[in-house]
């Protein structure tokens, strides 16, 4: 600011001013901030330049500064002594306020901290110097970093502790062997150290266990001689162990090397080994008994060999003895096999010979033997071959120098040094002796081969000798099989042909056989088929019979009745009604000829039409047709005539109903047909030149044509083949115009066959027809039946009964037993119509009135109706009201209480008569009733009943 | 003698016992139609027949056995027996007929006319005999009277010629008795 003047004064007064204040407020800023916030203690404010009140105001503040600073150092003091750990310092310098209370505060940390300082002292000496682990720090009244101090310390402790207390677990587990414990807890510093220390210690250890465990195991279990114990890092005992081991090792391997070098030599079969090796104690043992072994097992596979040579060889004499046949070559055999076997140079077999009747040993074979020339032979008990022999013992002899059997070679003579004779047995019987030299002694070996050989040698022997046995039966049993042989074939042969012969036989007998039963079967399905047919036959035949009355019965009365109207006899019928019954005549009347046709029909087919000839005029003849056909003739306008030849006998044979019914049908069929010109019989002796198929004809002496000729409507050639089958006529339409049946032209081509006869027929349309019947003149007596019996006439009367008869008056006869019951009424109660009809006959014979009802009610009424009834006779047994019963009825009423009543009974039942009188009746009598019994039984109640009512 | 003929039919078909009714129709004969032997039986033991019409083929009791039976009863036996029958014209069965008594023998179909003709003969023959009888018994009883006043008159006559009056008194009323009847 830009002052002038006073204000210029004033300005630089003011800024004088404020330049002191501003430097004494540097200066106490400055104090205070080296005082109060640096610590810079002992500062002094050096305002210079101020005087009064700010040199006041300095000296103050320098006061203050320099009390603050004295009360600080004290303060600083005894916390530096604090620091330094000297706790027994106090501050004693006076303060007062703020800074006394800082001083006290400052003595009681001071105290606490001493004991703190005492307590930790107390932990560390019991933890660290004592070794009582576990220990805690118990500061009491201790807050804020003194109590995280304390607990820094606990937990230091605790850590410690723990650490310790792992190591020492470890090495206790290691001091007890076991090597798998490590130091797991967290260490640091030295600690650490030592728990490495203490972990690389454990390893080792562990490795080394390992190792030496794993020696061990190879060596001392798994075998695996050799092995080392390699540990590294070892030293001082630790290698010295290692080595021992390595030594035991070694030693144990070299020991068993050389005892299993033995075992592999004795497995080897090399028993001459030996174990050499030093060694003491049990090994030394072990390998004197191994050493020991191998001399017992050498033994032992030295009398196995012996054994085995001993075997063997006699299982392969035994095998060259086996299959032999030749005792001779036997000998041979043994004597080349089993001397040099025996290290003998001199052999003999001797074989027993009983063929002299005593026994004698001949040599049968040598070996190295040399025999002069003649047989060998002793007795028993001669030398030492008889002795033997005799004593069946085997006899040594050793060195025999004086002996005059030598041992010759080409070179050599040497006598025998030992000498053996041995008996061949065979169940204690003498086979043979077998002798031995040698120049030097039979070993025992030998000897007991020997031994043993002679008892094979006598088996094979004895074998030998009983196959040779055999061998001699079994020829002549051969020789003896042969012939038989022979004979059997022989006889086979003659088997063999027989047989054939046999199976020859049945086979045909088979077939013979085969053939009957088809024969049989072929007879037995005829005689079926036979029967059927009979029997279809019959039925048939019996149908038709049935049928043709079935159908006539109803017919008849349809026909009559028919007729009585059409002849509207009352005269109340129409006309119409009179044509209409005449159709049903007429119709019933076709229907009913139409029957009888199909029954003739059918009874000419089952053979069962009779044929009966009679003689029959021709004059007669014509009369029948004439009568029958010239009315209708007449009524259609026709020319209708009969011509008899002249060259005709008087009369022929034949059935003459039948012959009559042929012409009819002839004669209406032409009649039928024909609807103008004439129909024409013509009777004339068939032509002789006319030629039959029909035995009867061909045989018969005359035939008769009988010829129907007529100018009707006609057949054609094709339809003439069919007329006479049943049911045919030339056309469908003819039965619509001409009505009839078809049947007729059938029946009566039958018909003529049956009388011996044919019908031939020619025709053409519309000019007319002719058929011709041929007949024999005389019926041959082959085909006649016998006449019937002469029946009674059957149109009219037969003049006999015609007569009525005249004894209308008889005096009835009366016979002595008839006498009482004559006008006696008697009722018979009874529904067997047949038994009342046969005993009402009898009775009225009897001179008896028969008062007769079929049932109890109705007889009992009869009964009332005719009070002079004397007697009845009651059936038992009825329908709805029996005997019994009516006869109670009867006995009900007083009138008849003394009525005599005889009961028939069926059959005598035990109790009949019982029933009977119990119901009243008088008397019974059984079925079938004994007429002259049922008489006097009637007699006597009919004539005791009068007598009572005369009395 | 007011009684009528009567004719027995015997035949197991009602329809034919029926034309046979028609047939006698007019006849002076009373139609009995029964439908089988044993009704015809049983007939005839209460009934006198003029003729009898019998149907041959019945079931049970046929034609042949119903007759027989008729044929050995003596009150019956005589009675006339046509056989009627629809059985074919065999010669063997009408043998039959006629064996066991048959007057005849008439094959179905028959004439109506020829069996009307031959019943009236018989219901002819059977009221002549009716008549014969009565006039036997007429005869017979005249002649009994006759024999009574023959008998009287030859008694009466030999009192007469005694000279009593009362014996002659009492050939009077033995005249007079036998004449009129008794009169005490």
């Amino acid at each position: 600011m830009d002052a002038r003047g006073e204000i210029l004064e004033l300005k630089s007064t003011v800024n004088t001013m404020v330049d002191q204040l501003s430097s004494f407020a540097d200066e106490v800023t400055r104090v205070a901030r080296e005082v109060g916030t640096e610590g810079k203690l002992g500062g002094q404010a050096q305002v210079r330049g101020v005087a009064g009140t700010w040199r006041d105001l300095t000296d103050n503040v320098n006061s203050m500064a320099s009390n603050l600073t004295a009360q600080v150092r004290n303060i600083a003091q005894v916390s530096t002594a604090v620091a330094k750990g000297d706790l027994s310092q106090k501050i004693t310098v006076d303060a007062r306020g703020e800074i006394l209370e800082l001083k006290s505060t400052v003595n009681t940390m001071v105290d606490q901290l001493s004991s703190f300082a005492d307590e930790v002292t107390r932990v560390a000496r019991e933890v660290g110097t004592e070794g009582k682990l576990g220990g805690q720090a118990q500061v009491k009244g201790v807050s804020g970093t003194w109590r995280d101090l304390t607990d820094n310390v606990n937990s230091m402790a605790s850590n410690l502790t723990g650490q310790v207390r792992n190591i020492a677990s470890v090495t206790t587990a290691v001091a007890k062997g076991d090597l798998s414990q490590k130091i797991t807890v967290d260490a640091q510093g030295e600690i650490l150290e030592l728990k490495s220390t203490v972990n690389t210690m454990v390893d080792q250890l562990s490795s080394f266990a390992d190792e030496v465990t794993r020696v061990a195991r190879e060596v001392g279990i798994e075998g695996k001689l050799g092995g080392q114990a390699q540990v590294k890092g070892v030293s001082g005992t630790w290698r010295d162990l290692t080595e021992n081991v390595n030594q035991l090792a070694s030693t144990l391997t070299t020991q068993l090397r050389a005892i299993a070098q033995v075992s592999t030599s004795v497995t080897r079969g090399d028993l001459t080994q030996r174990i050499a090796v030093k060694a003491q104690g049990e090994v030394a043992e072990l390998k004197d008994n191994i050493n020991q072994m191998i001399v017992t097992l050498r033994e032992t596979t030295k009398k196995n060999a012996e054994q085995g040579w001993l075997d063997s060889n006699l299982a392969r004499i035994g095998g060259l003895l086996q299959g032999q046949r030749d005792l001779g070559e036997v000998c041979r055999m043994i004597m080349t096999e089993v001397t040099p076997l025996v290290d003998a140079q001199l052999g003999a077999f001797f074989l027993a010979d009983d063929t002299d009747g005593s026994m004698r040993l001949r040599l049968t074979s040598s070996y190295g033997y040399v025999a002069r020339g003649h047989d060998v032979t002793f007795g028993p008990g001669e030398g030492l071959v008889g002795q033997t022999a005799l004593s069946r013992r085997t006899i040594r002899v050793s060195a025999s120098p004086n002996s005059r059997l030598t041992l010759r070679s080409g070179l050599a003579e040497t006598p025998p040094s030992d000498l053996v004779v041995l008996p061949v047995l065979f169940e204690g019987e003498l086979l043979g002796v077998i002798e031995f030299a040698s120049v030097s002694a039979f070993s025992d070996l030998h000897l007991a081969f020997l031994e043993r050989l002679v008892l094979t040698i006598g088996i094979a022997v004895n074998t030998i000798q009983a196959n040779r046995r055999t061998e001699e039966l079994l020829a002549q049993s051969q020789r003896l099989a042969h012939e038989m042989q022979e004979q059997s074939a022989e006889l086979q042969r003659t088997n063999a042909e027989l047989e054939e012969k046999a199976t020859l036989l049945s086979e045909q007998k088979g077939n013979i056989e085969t053939k009957n039963r088809e024969i049989e079967l072929a007879r037995l399905g005829l005689e079926e088929k036979a029967q059927q047919l009979t029997r279809a036959s019959a039925y048939k035949s019996e149908f038709l019979a049935n049928m043709s009355h079935e159908l006539r019965t109803p017919l008849n009365s349809l026909l009559l009745l028919a007729r009585l109207l059409a002849e509207n006899s009352e005269q109340n019928l129409s006309p119409k009604q009179i044509e209409f019954a005449r159709t049903i005549h007429g119709s019933g009347s076709d229907l009913l000829r139409l029957i009888d046709d199909i029954l003739d029909l059918s009874k000419i087919e089952a053979g069962r039409m009779d044929v009966e000839p009679t003689e029959i005029r021709f004059t007669e003849l014509r009369g029948f047709v004439e009568q029958a056909f010239a009315p209708q003739a007449e009524e259609k306008n026709l020319n209708f005539q009969v011509r008899v030849s002249k060259d005709l006998p008087p009369a022929l044979v034949t059935d003459a109903q039948r012959l009559q019914q042929i012409l009819r049908n002839l004669l209406s069929n032409a009649v039928k047909f024909t609807d103008n010109g004439a129909v024409t019989l013509r009777i004339a002796p068939a032509a002789e030149d006319e030629v039959f198929d029909v035995p009867a004809l061909t045989n018969a002496q005359q035939v008769i044509a009988f010829t129907v000729i007529d100018t009707g409507i006609g057949i054609s050639d094709d339809k003439l083949s069919i007329i006479f089958e049943a049911f045919q006529q030339a056309d469908g339409t003819t039965s619509r115009r001409y009505g009839g049946t078809g049947l007729g032209l059938s029946i009566s081509r039958d018909l003529a066959r049956l009388i011996g006869g044919t019908i031939t027929v020619s025709s053409a349309p519309g000019q007319g027809s002719t058929f011709t019947l041929f007949v024999p003149q005389v019926l041959a007596p082959d085909a006649v039946v016998a006449p019937q019996p002469p029946s009674p006439q059957r149109a009219g009367l037969p003049s006999s009964l015609l007569m009525p008869p005249l004894e209308l008056l008889p005096e009835r006869p009366e016979a002595p037993v008839t006498r009482q019951l004559d006008g006696a009424t008697v009722l018979i109660v009874d529904d067997d119509v047949r038994n009342v009809f046969a005993l009402t006959s009898a009775l009225e014979l009897h001179g008896m009135t028969v008062l007769y009802s079929d049932n109890g009610a109705d007889g009992v009424r009869l009964l009332a109706e005719h009070p002079e009834v004397d007697i009845v006779l009651m059936d038992a047994m009825m329908p709805d009201q029996d005997g019994y019963e009516t006869t109670r009825q009867i006995r009900r009423n007083h009138r008849f209480a003394d009525l005599p009543v005889v009961f028939l009974t069926a059959k005598a039942m035990p109790g009949d008569r019982e029933s009977a009188l119990a119901a009243g009746g008088s008397d019974y009598i059984t079925k079938p009733v004994d007429l002259d019994d049922l008489i006097e039984l009637m007699s006597s109640w009919i004539n005791g009943s009068r007598t009572e009512e005369n009395s | 003698m007011t009684q009528m003929a009567k004719a027995l039919l015997v035949d197991d078909r009602r329809q034919n016992l029926t034309a046979l009714e028609a047939i006698l129709q007019g006849l002076p004969v009373q139609s009995v139609a029964v439908e089988s032997g044993e009704a015809a039986l049983k007939q005839l033991l209460v009934d006198d027949f003029a003729v009898i019409l019998l149907d041959a083929q019945m079931p049970d009791m046929d034609g042949f056995e119903t007759a027989s039976h008729i044929k050995r009863r003596e009150r019956t036996r005589h009675v006339p027996i046509i056989f009627l029958t629809a059985a074919d014209r065999d010669a063997q069965l009408a043998l039959r007929g006629y064996q066991v008594g048959a007057v005849d023998y008439l094959t179905k179909p028959f004439d109506p006319w020829v069996l009307r003709a031959k019943v009236s003969v018989f219901v002819e023959l059977w009221v002549k005999t009716r008549q014969l009888a009565a006039q036997s018994d007429l005869v017979r009883e005249r002649d009994t009277q006759w024999r009574r006043l023959t008998d009287a008159v030859d008694e009466a006559t030999t009192l007469l010629r005694s000279d009593d009056a009362e014996t002659r008194d009492r050939a009077v009323r033995l005249l007079e008795q036998a004449r009129w009847g008794s009169t005490d």
